[in-house]
């Protein structure tokens, strides 16, 4: 069993962690404490912000393929 | 006799094998899933009422016919690939590969432009029904129920027999390795296939 800390020195959460919880918001409601380090992640992170963009673009694919767009 | 539903239904097909695949793993036994929903959508397509799509009502009955399938290979929980096996037992080690010692991203995830304009390629679902393909088989089967058949997280953990925790790191990763794949294959950038 491993676990990585979250947070780093200055109490920003490291792209590890955002990614998780960006996928997690998919399956559950974040929590306040951590939709606030979500934003304040993705206010500083572009690769989070495209990852949070293609964690969209992959449930708007899915849903396509569904409704029988291949 | 001949409702015309029939060939409607036919043209279901090819998902309804997907959907199997899926979730089955072996073409024969997802052939011969699909053979009796069908079977059996035909059989009860009076008391189809159109409430739902054809292809959700299609999908509903195929459904129980896959569960049943794998019940009866219930020895298939034994091929479990290592790496879901780990994210099952909490272990998000397999996260190193794409994170480095502090938690950055090793291959920064690219913007996609436009990414919606790829729907209307043939050649993009051929792309995409390959990267689904590649996920491990839990992954690939907890992703296609989650996000593409639409079910809820919490029947599909109990379908696995897994808790809600462990269900949200799988379909995790399997976001991570299909992003990645997509990047690679469609997006046109170099990036970690896995």
């Amino acid at each position: 069993m491993e676990k990585r800390p979250i947070y780093d020195e200055d109490g920003d959460l490291y792209c590890r962690e955002a990614s998780r919880l960006l996928s997690l918001a998919y399956e559950r409601k974040l929590d306040a404490q951590e939709s606030q380090d979500l934003v304040r992640h993705l206010d500083m992170c572009f690769m989070c912000r495209n990852f949070d963009s293609q964690l969209k673009f992959l449930h708007a694919v899915s849903q396509r393929y569904r409704s029988g767009g291949s | 006799m001949t409702d015309p539903r029939f060939a409607e239904i036919e043209g279901h097909r090819p998902y309804l094998v997907r959907y199997a695949l899926s979730q089955l793993r072996d073409a024969q036994l997802a052939e011969e899933a699909v053979q009796e929903a069908l079977l059996s959508a035909l059989e009860s397509l009076s008391s189809f009422e159109g409430k739902s799509s054809l292809r959700t009502w299609l999908t509903s009955i195929l459904r129980f016919k896959v569960i049943d399938l794998q019940r009866r290979a219930a020895s298939d929980r034994m091929n479990l690939e290592l790496t879901d096996f780990a994210a099952e037992a909490g272990d998000d080690g397999w996260l190193d590969d794409l994170f480095d010692e502090t938690g950055h991203w090793r291959v920064a995830p690219n913007a996609w432009g436009d990414p919606e304009a790829a729907f209307e390629q043939r050649r993009f679902w051929e792309a995409f029904e390959k990267c689904l393909d590649r996920l491990p088989a839990t992954g690939g089967r907890v992703f296609f129920k989650r996000e593409i058949a639409g079910e809820d997280t919490e029947t599909i953990c109990k379908e696995e027999g897994i808790t809600a925790s462990n269900c949200w790191v799988i379909l995790h990763r399997a976001r991570l390795a299909l992003r990645a794949c997509l990047e690679a294959s469609w997006f046109g950038k170099a990036a970690d296939i896995r």
